[in-house]
């Protein structure tokens, strides 16, 4: 897969600290096929978000994005939403790994909350590059191990295991 | 070169190593795997089945159906067969419907070792820890691979230690620790981290509710969380049918800690977390909350034998105040049979108690109880962050199961220590 493919660019999202995921993706739809997730992202925060987010926005994080329960379905309903990657000065473990496996981009960045609401952001998730192209400004997201790296080439841990283990 | 953490340990042996440094990444054999209906078929199963390989180890793996069950409407009824019929198809040896909350379960059936790594597709997997394991949580799609491989990549972490000194008073629990210390430490404070909790205080409390801690361990965002292993240990061990095949893991006592704190719980008294964030915490006399509509004890963190005793001794002969209704969920059914045998069930129901499933229920935002808008509950459960028990216009009040069943009497946030004599 090139590079090309993966960029990603659009508007900036920018929530704070501490985001939980009962809040990205609230615990009564548990039970929704991924499809219908999509129409309640974010709802817990931002009621507004499903119906205003386009394809290839970024969510910004602050600190500890996504913690609190393990569900998938919290970066599945944004990835199913349009969400092209997450950035955040740190997350908590269960969402930044759940989202690698579903094959979304997911970047931690130290100057993530330079970026602000409607900022228009290109990403490049295999270099880790964060281009904020309304500031003229670029971030570079802490590189990760190279394990990690080609699961996130392969688009994801599914993918990734066909590739390696049958 | 200064010594290791228990933590350290545990992921040398389980990545087959002499000893592991803080930072290092290990691909680490995993001794037993936990999944539910949540995050178990319904999203993985037919990934896993594309894959068209075994489960590495089906005596080590269990699956149970213990969210969306019994199931209220299509979808969760939906998510139920699914994870019903890929149980049956996989001829899996341990799945367990309806019949307790998965980490209770993975306690009571002996499928938690001192000293091995536990993995699970729930946050609060860290409720391992009270045996001297490391239970770490993953998702449904990891699931697939460690299901695969019996195998999962981690970090090694730093731990924070927690020590609890002190006489534990009367009306004081595992809960009233964990929230001093979320207060403390805040729900990020173990970000990436494993919480080890120790100190006489907290090694004279019962192993069910050691538990209380490293269960919440998942509200500090910690990794995971370890509790020293002592003879009350092995006795809830034995009568899980652990005997032996085990040898507890200690941290060396030069070991490197990122971070340390102590708490003196002498003079403590019941702590309780306020609306909406679970670090929101203050002493129960300081708290003037608005009237109850529900008092629930209920949930992996709050519904164990202890819990329901301690509610007991508070509730016998009295009765919930108007307008509050009184829920309780044991977390298995083995915890509901012997609150039955000793009169605690039946004096919880008397006092107006509401009996519900030996399932997460409330606290996972499903079945009968839910909250409505403007609603106010106090739970024995976890988190209480807006929309958890089910209306976003809803608050929830956090504390153990003495202080919601004090509060029930009450109607409002109240002292378990006025009735316990």
């Amino acid at each position: 897969m090139s590079n090309e493919t993966q960029t990603i660019e659009g508007g900036a999202w920018v929530f704070g600290d501490n985001v939980d995921t009962g809040y990205i993706m609230p615990s009564k739809y548990a039970s929704l096929p991924d499809e219908e997730l999509a129409a309640h992202a974010m709802e817990g925060i931002d009621p507004d978000f499903p119906k205003n987010v386009q394809a290839g926005d970024v969510i910004i994080g602050g600190g500890n994005f996504g913690c609190g329960s393990s569900r998938e379905t919290a970066p599945r309903g944004i990835k199913q939403a349009g969400v092209g990657a997450v950035i955040a000065r740190t997350f908590a473990r269960n969402f930044f790994r759940n989202s690698l496996c579903i094959g979304l981009p997911v970047l931690i960045c130290a100057d993530a909350e330079s970026i602000e609401q409607g900022d228009r952001v290109r990403v490049d998730p295999i270099a880790g590059r964060v281009e904020n192209l309304t500031k003229g400004e670029t971030l570079q997201a802490e590189p990760l191990p190279d394990h990690i790296m080609d699961m996130v080439k392969a688009g994801g841990l599914v993918p990734y295991l066909k590739q390696t283990l049958t | 070169m200064s010594g290791d953490t228990a933590t350290q340990k545990i992921l040398a042996r389980a990545s087959g190593r002499e000893r592991v440094d803080v930072g290092d990444i290990v691909w680490a054999k995993v001794d037993a795997h936990v999944m539910h209906d949540n995050q178990g078929p319904f999203r993985m199963g037919k990934d896993f089945a594309d894959l068209g390989l075994p489960i590495w180890n089906k005596d080590r793996f269990m699956l149970t159906a213990d969210h969306h069950n019994p199931p209220t409407g299509d979808s969760q009824s939906r998510v139920l067969n699914v994870t019903r019929a890929w149980a049956a198809e996989q001829e899996l040896s341990h799945f367990y419907d309806a019949e307790g909350i998965c980490h209770i379960l993975m306690a009571e059936k002996g499928f938690v070792r001192p000293g091995v790594l536990v993995t699970g597709t729930d946050s609060h997997t860290t409720n391992t820890g009270a045996l001297g394991a490391l239970g770490v949580a993953i998702g449904p799609t990891e699931s697939i691979g460690v299901l695969a491989k019996g195998e999962v990549w981690l970090r090694v972490p730093e731990t924070i230690r927690v020590h609890f000194k002190g006489r534990v008073p009367a009306g004081i629990y595992g809960k009233d620790m964990a929230l001093l210390a979320l207060k403390d430490l805040k729900v990020d404070g173990a970000e990436y981290k494993v919480l080890q909790f120790e100190g006489e205080a907290l090694m004279a409390l019962p192993v069910e509710d050691r538990m209380t801690l490293s269960n919440m361990a998942a509200e500090f965002s910690a990794k995971s969380s370890i509790i020293d292993v002592d003879e009350a240990t092995a006795e809830y061990l034995k009568n899980a049918g652990v005997e032996d095949g085990w040898e507890a893991v200690r941290s060396d006592s030069d070991a490197t800690y990122a971070e340390s704190y102590e708490y003196d719980v002498t003079d403590l008294s019941p702590q309780v977390a306020c609306p909406h964030r679970m670090d929101n915490v203050y002493p129960v006399e300081e708290v003037d909350s608005p009237p109850l509509n529900r008092a629930h004890i209920g949930s992996c963190t709050g519904a164990k034998l202890l819990d329901l005793q301690a509610a007991a001794a508070v509730l016998k002969g009295r009765r919930v105040a108007h307008g509050v209704q009184l829920l309780i969920a044991p977390a298995s059914k083995d915890i509901m049979s012997k609150a039955m045998a000793d009169g605690t069930l039946g004096a919880l129901i008397d006092a107006g108690g509401v009996l519900l499933p030996t399932t997460c229920g409330v606290c996972a935002g499903r079945g009968p109880g839910q909250l409505g808008d403007g609603e106010v509950c106090i739970s024995s459960a976890n988190r209480n962050y807006k929309g958890r028990m089910g209306s976003l216009e809803a608050s929830i009040y956090l504390a153990s199961a003495a202080t919601v069943a004090a509060s029930a009497i009450k109607g409002s946030v109240a002292d378990p220590r006025e009735f316990i004599r």
